[in-house]
């Protein structure tokens, strides 16, 4: 079939004036750049085919009988109404106005540290997580992991009451058969005794440790973590001589090197300095900063790069190297002296190192080299090394003693604990880290050897593998049930309070570990408590009210420090790299990731979370082998095919996903996936695949000998890449900072301001005028925005089946396009969400008045007005509206309806709905202002997808404040409006994405 | 050979033509009527409560302000239902063997809510908030009617949309001073200010648009 053009020539459909050819084409994906015709064919039906059949299982004539037989028997038993019932307090709590939701501080610890939240709760019901502003790892915002916190915490599937041997005790006989055990293991110092833990800032967990380490010195306390920060430590233990966590000033930066680092979402300060790095990426405040991200797979930090140099995956440490070298030789930067003779140059990648290393030179102190948990220790120490010879180690660094306990926490403990329980030398066993058995590298038969532990205690948030094969099964409380404590990397000390009673008995660590520590009598609160009494030294109700303001604002003053002073090794980093010996990297290599929604594997059953696209491979529900665009070719193996991944004679089946942008001989799997998901289907099916079957405790990720082999099947995952497809035109901007400069003045002028209209324009005389602005720029594309929308507007999950059928229900979705080639190709993430067109097509053609606008600028969507035509849908340029195909909320749980917002309505099936600019958050805010008969304070008045973001990319306000940020960005020379050429007149302006190459890497 | 059709047939067609077009009218017409009857509206509906509180009595004889049970109306979009320690801050001193009042004291002391019957139910895909009505004039008896009068509580307006827009469209002939929101027995004397005057002085502009009330 004839393009679409082609067919229609109508003015709308061709280029729009000024656009033809000056930028690269966007794409999303392969089989688009590449004119796949079944694409071609989809993104000629408005709706994916078969968008609108009912569900597997139920044919349509079933349905009309069901339906038919459903409507006689409701109407029968409709003549009255059933009166609702309302249930007062028996003694109604001081601070609880029903109607009116409370906001408590807390935190969690994403990665060991802390990072600050604040829930709203309505009744006792947290519905809500927003990151704490006063929390300087949060700064207010949080990452996507924290908005599907909820999720967890009101899922039915988790571990009920303690149970010892499959059968039901009370938590006091724990706490009695333990107590009882642990006097037995006193008498020989403990020996037998095995604390298996995941790494923690907790003052008071630290304390209780101690506690016990002191009763038992025989007894094994470690630490254990499948996405062990091992490397890090490492690294700063061979050029400090000490562990030590490092913090990166990126706003002060100029040019950043990261080696194989995804700082922007990853490690324990990534929200702080997403943020910092945000701030150095606009061309209006001065000098931008350049990212360098050297890495195998294409991940966040890596979109964000001006430069992204693939690599495999150990070839990182030989690049760093060589520029290492390169500074030493060409730049000859003091400090470097020693390694002038050394024989460091990489000859194939010597235009690269020579760009690198003449950046960083040039930038001095304000350049700085970041490495990658994933890099080993020699990587970390000559990154120390460069940003102390650079002087950046003074200018933007800040080291800070780990507030964790920096000891070796990788797959290792896990063969030397399976070890010793085969042999039957652990008597027992505290496990409160997550799922060793799942965890556990090939060749620990952790299971087996479980089963040999006389009493192994499992701290488990749900039933799973490590469970089957302990004695005693606890169930773990959600932290918002919990009472503890925590501190962030700067030392910043938090009380973590619980939200809500558990709802299913859950217990904490502080809980579980009591007995051992000898404080069985007390609970996580008092001993909480009383930890940080005694730090203070104050008492009684002079400490009550100290406390109470320590969880009001949710830090404790005056924990904050202020880093500490160290020098590098120059000598044992020397001698590491003298000792450096390049193995060449053969054939085929495995590179394992740790899973960006999955972690470890923790969230795989956290429904949200599943659901959410992967931010670059936009798959949901499943991993993927991701390869690069050459290397299937080489291979011929094309997307969707299924391979056979064998490595050191073990092999898993995965499906291919070929990620552009991905490094040649390379395939990454992400960890985390493979398990049964038990959710809402009949029949529980595997989602992903298990990558810990592939991992290798000397090799925990990356090694090469993989070998690849097609097999005859299909593969099968969810990728909603190519859903509401744009047809190639300009939707997503991306300009080098020289192309902007050059043509500031009249940027993207066709892109803006006024077009030609037929109908009459609506004149917008009321005060507000709401609006919002999205600068690309700064948006990493981390999607922390898309969970959060859902969270706050009860977006429903639909499921793997329906994700394919292009029936995701997201009202804001990150598009991520690439440009260029698809071997090196840049990528923009866009978030798209319902423009709030002042001239909206939508309007026009609802037959039933259900989408209309109001007098502030708000595209409003009617539930109860819609009878499901969808031409609304139809009729949007844009592909933000979302249709309720399906009921997806059957088998709510009553459990599960404490999660709900309150102030949004849950949508029935047959509905159309859409972003609507958090309406309900507008409402609130103009009832509480005009009840005290004053303006609305649109500054505080944010979006729930501008409050979660970390990088300040997404901004609302009203335009009739003339100096509000979204006011001063729809003026701003970057603006631009999506698909303008239409005269939709969109009320969210986005900024164009400005990169700042490297003239010498981009020409040649 | 008979005729098929005598005359009586016209009439009797002319008869069934007009019934065939009549019927369906006056179905829609009666469902109309029933959609604006006070039984579809459910007024003036007695409602069972578990607890036979009487309005009457606390409202009107002892003149209770409505505000000392329901509470959060000035604050909250939910007017509050008295929480049973209320009752019983009466209810241990005076009355405080009334059988009537056994299901209170023994929800009291079981710590177990009074699960009562909303009287006053709006669909769930409207957001009423009472704070700014009570801030804006508009008094409780305008909606809830002479709730002093009544021993059990029943609906006293229509609570449809098209009422919620009237006065939204027109809210003046409804306020009150502040000084009487509660009042069931206020009505305008002559030193009152005019209810224009009462529009300037709270600032009172009701939106109709749909998310007003619908999100």
């Amino acid at each position: 079939m004839p393009p679409l053009t082609d067919r229609y020539p109508l003015p709308v459909l061709q280029d729009p004036p000024g656009a033809g050819g000056e930028r690269p084409r966007t794409w999303r994906s392969l089989e688009e750049l590449q004119g796949s015709p079944e694409l071609a064919r989809a993104a000629e039906r408005e709706f994916p085919p078969g968008a609108a059949e009912p569900p597997r299982g139920l044919d349509r004539r079933r349905f009309l009988q069901l339906a038919g037989t459903t409507a006689a028997l409701a109407g029968l038993a409709a003549c009255r109404k059933p009166a609702e019932k309302v249930m007062p307090y028996t003694v109604q709590p001081p601070d609880v106005k029903p109607g009116i939701p409370n906001a408590y501080a807390t935190a969690w610890e994403p990665e060991g540290y802390a990072a600050g939240l604040v829930v709203t709760s309505w009744e006792g019901r947290p519905t809500k997580v927003e990151g704490n502003p006063d929390h300087p790892a949060s700064l207010g915002a949080t990452n996507h992991v924290a908005q599907a916190l909820l999720v967890d915490l009101y899922d039915t599937t988790r571990v009920r009451g303690v149970k010892q041997r499959g059968t039901p005790r009370a938590f006091k006989g724990y706490l009695q058969e333990q107590t009882e055990r642990a006097s037995r293991l006193e008498a020989n110092g403990g020996e037998g005794l095995w604390l298996l833990l995941e790494p923690s800032a907790s003052p008071t967990r630290r304390e209780l440790v101690e506690r016990i380490r002191q009763r038992f010195p025989r007894a094994r306390v470690e630490t254990y973590h499948a996405l062990s920060r091992d490397n890090v430590y490492e690294g700063a233990r061979l050029a400090f001589g000490r562990p030590l966590e490092t913090r990166v000033r990126y706003d002060e930066a100029r040019a950043v090197l990261a080696l194989d680092a995804d700082f922007l979402t990853q490690g324990p300060d990534a929200l702080r300095e997403a943020r910092e790095f945000s701030r150095a990426r606009l061309p209006e405040r001065g000098a931008m900063s350049r990212l360098y991200v050297v890495e195998a797979h294409h991940g966040v930090t890596g979109m964000n790069a001006d430069h992204h140099l693939r690599m495999k995956p150990s070839e990182v440490e030989r690049f760093v190297l060589a520029v290492l070298g390169e500074l030493a030789k060409t730049h000859g930067l003091g400090g470097l002296e020693r390694y002038r003779e050394l024989e460091l140059a990489w000859p194939e990648k010597a235009r690269e190192v020579r760009a690198v290393a003449g950046d960083l030179a040039r930038n001095g102190e304000r350049a700085v080299v970041v490495a990658g948990e994933r890099q080993p220790p020699r990587v970390h120490a000559v990154a120390h090394l460069l940003n102390a010879v650079l002087g950046s180690q003074n200018r933007l660094i800040t080291l800070y003693e780990p507030g964790v306990e920096a000891v070796r926490s990788g797959p290792e403990v896990l063969r030397e604990l399976s070890e010793a329980a085969s042999a039957g030398r652990v008597d027992t066993l505290v496990m409160t880290a997550f799922n060793p058995v799942y965890t556990a590298p090939v060749g620990v038969t952790l299971g087996a050897a479980l089963s040999a532990v006389p009493n192994a205690v499992y701290l488990a948030f749900r039933e799973d593998e490590t469970s089957k094969h302990s004695t005693w099964v606890l169930p773990a409380a959600h932290v918002m049930e919990s009472w503890g404590d925590t501190r962030a990397v700067d030392g910043t000390a938090s009380i973590l309070q619980p939200l809500i009673e558990p709802l299913f008995q859950g217990l904490t660590e502080l809980d579980v570990l009591s007995p051992f520590a000898g404080v069985a009598a007390q609970t996580p609160y008092q001993l909480v408590k009383s930890h940080w009494q005694r730090q203070t030294g104050a008492s009684g109700a002079a400490f009550d009210d100290t406390w109470d303001q320590w969880l009001a604002v949710g830090t404790i003053p005056g924990t904050q420090t202020q880093g500490t002073r160290a020098t590098v090794d120059a000598s044992a980093v020397e001698s590491s790299v003298r000792n450096f010996a390049r193995e060449p990297s053969q054939g085929l290599e495995l590179n394992l990731l740790p899973g960006y929604k999955m972690r470890d594997g923790r969230y795989f059953h956290n429904a949200w979370l599943q659901e959410m696209p992967d931010p670059l491979t936009m798959l949901s529900w499943s991993n993927a082998a991701l390869l690069s665009p050459a290397t299937a070719e080489r291979l011929s193996l094309k997307p969707r095919d299924k391979v056979k991944l064998t490595f050191r004679g073990r092999w898993v089946e995965a499906p291919v996903y070929v990620l552009p942008g991905h490094a040649d001989d390379t395939v990454s799997l992400e960890l985390g996936w493979g398990r049964e998901w038990s959710g809402d289907a009949d029949a529980p099916e595997v989602l992903g695949v298990n990558a810990y079957l592939l991992r290798h405790a000397d090799a925990p990720w990356f090694a090469d000998g993989l070998q690849v082999e097609k097999l005859d099947e299909r593969g099968r995952y969810a990728t909603s890449q190519d859903h509401w497809a744009m047809e190639g035109r300009e939707v997503a901007i991306q300009d080098t900072l020289g192309a902007f400069e050059k043509k500031r003045p009249e940027y993207l002028k066709h892109l803006k301001g006024p077009v030609e209209e037929l109908y009459e324009p609506f004149k917008y005389e009321e005060g507000y005028q709401w609006a919002m602005a999205v600068d690309l720029s700064r948006c990493i594309g981390c999607g922390a925005c898309v969970v959060a929308c859902q969270a706050e507007n009860n977006i429903p999950v639909v499921g793997r089946e329906q994700v394919e059928r292009g029936r995701e229900m997201y009202w804001l979705r990150v598009d991520r396009y690439f440009e260029g080639s698809p071997d090196e190709p840049r990528a923009i993430p866009q978030p798209m969400m319902c423009q709030h067109c002042e001239k909206a097509p939508c309007e026009y053609v609802c037959p039933v008045n259900a989408t209309v606008h109001s007098d502030e600028g708000l595209n409003e969507m009617v539930y109860n007005r819609c009878i499901g035509t969808r031409y609304c849908s139809n009729n949007c340029p844009y592909k933000v509206r979302r249709f309720n195909y399906l009921d997806y909320r059957p088998k709510v749980t009553e459990v599960e309806k404490l999660g709900f917002n309150p102030d949004v309505t849950v949508r029935m099936r047959g509905v159309m709905e859409k972003c609507t600019y958090c309406v309900q958050r507008i409402e609130r805010a103009r009832i509480e202002s005009r009840k005290e008969r004053r303006p609305i304070d649109t500054e505080a008045l944010q979006s729930a997808c501008e409050q979660v973001c970390p990088t300040e990319a997404i901004v609302f306000g009203s335009l009739h404040e003339k100096d509000s940020e979204v006011a001063r960005r729809h003026a701003d020379p970057r603006h631009y409006a999506v698909l303008h050429e239409l005269g939709t007149k969109p009320r969210t302006a986005y900024l164009a994405r400005i990169k700042n190459p490297n003239p010498e890497l981009e020409h040649g | 050979m008979a005729w098929i059709f005598t005359p009586r047939a016209n009439t009797v067609a002319r008869v069934v033509a007009a019934g065939l077009l009549t019927t369906p009218a006056l179905g829609v017409l009666g469902l109309w009527a029933y959609a604006r009857s006070p039984l579809a509206q459910n007024l003036r509906q007695p409602v069972p409560q578990p607890v036979q509180f009487d309005h009457r009595h606390h409202a009107g004889d002892e003149a209770i302000d409505c505000r000392y049970c329901h509470s959060t109306v000035e604050v909250s979009s939910s007017a509050g239902y008295p929480s049973q320690a209320t009752c019983l801050g009466c209810h241990a001193q005076v009355w405080n063997q009334s059988p009537l009042l056994e299901p209170v004291r023994q929800a009291y002391f079981a710590d177990r809510p009074i699960p009562w019957s909303r009287v006053h139910d709006l669909p769930d895909f409207v957001y009423f908030n009472h704070a700014i009505h009570v801030s804006k004039g508009v008094g409780c008896v305008t909606c809830h009617g002479r709730v002093d009068l009544m021993p059990s509580i029943q609906q006293a307006q229509p609570l449809s949309m098209g009422w919620c827009l009237d006065c939204h469209r027109n809210p003046a002939p409804n306020l009150r001073p502040l000084e009487a929101i509660t009042s069931m027995r206020w009505r305008p004397g002559p030193g009152d200010p005019r209810p224009e005057e009462l529009a300037r002085r709270y600032d009172v502009q009701p939106r109709t648009h749909c998310t007003t009330c619908h999100r």
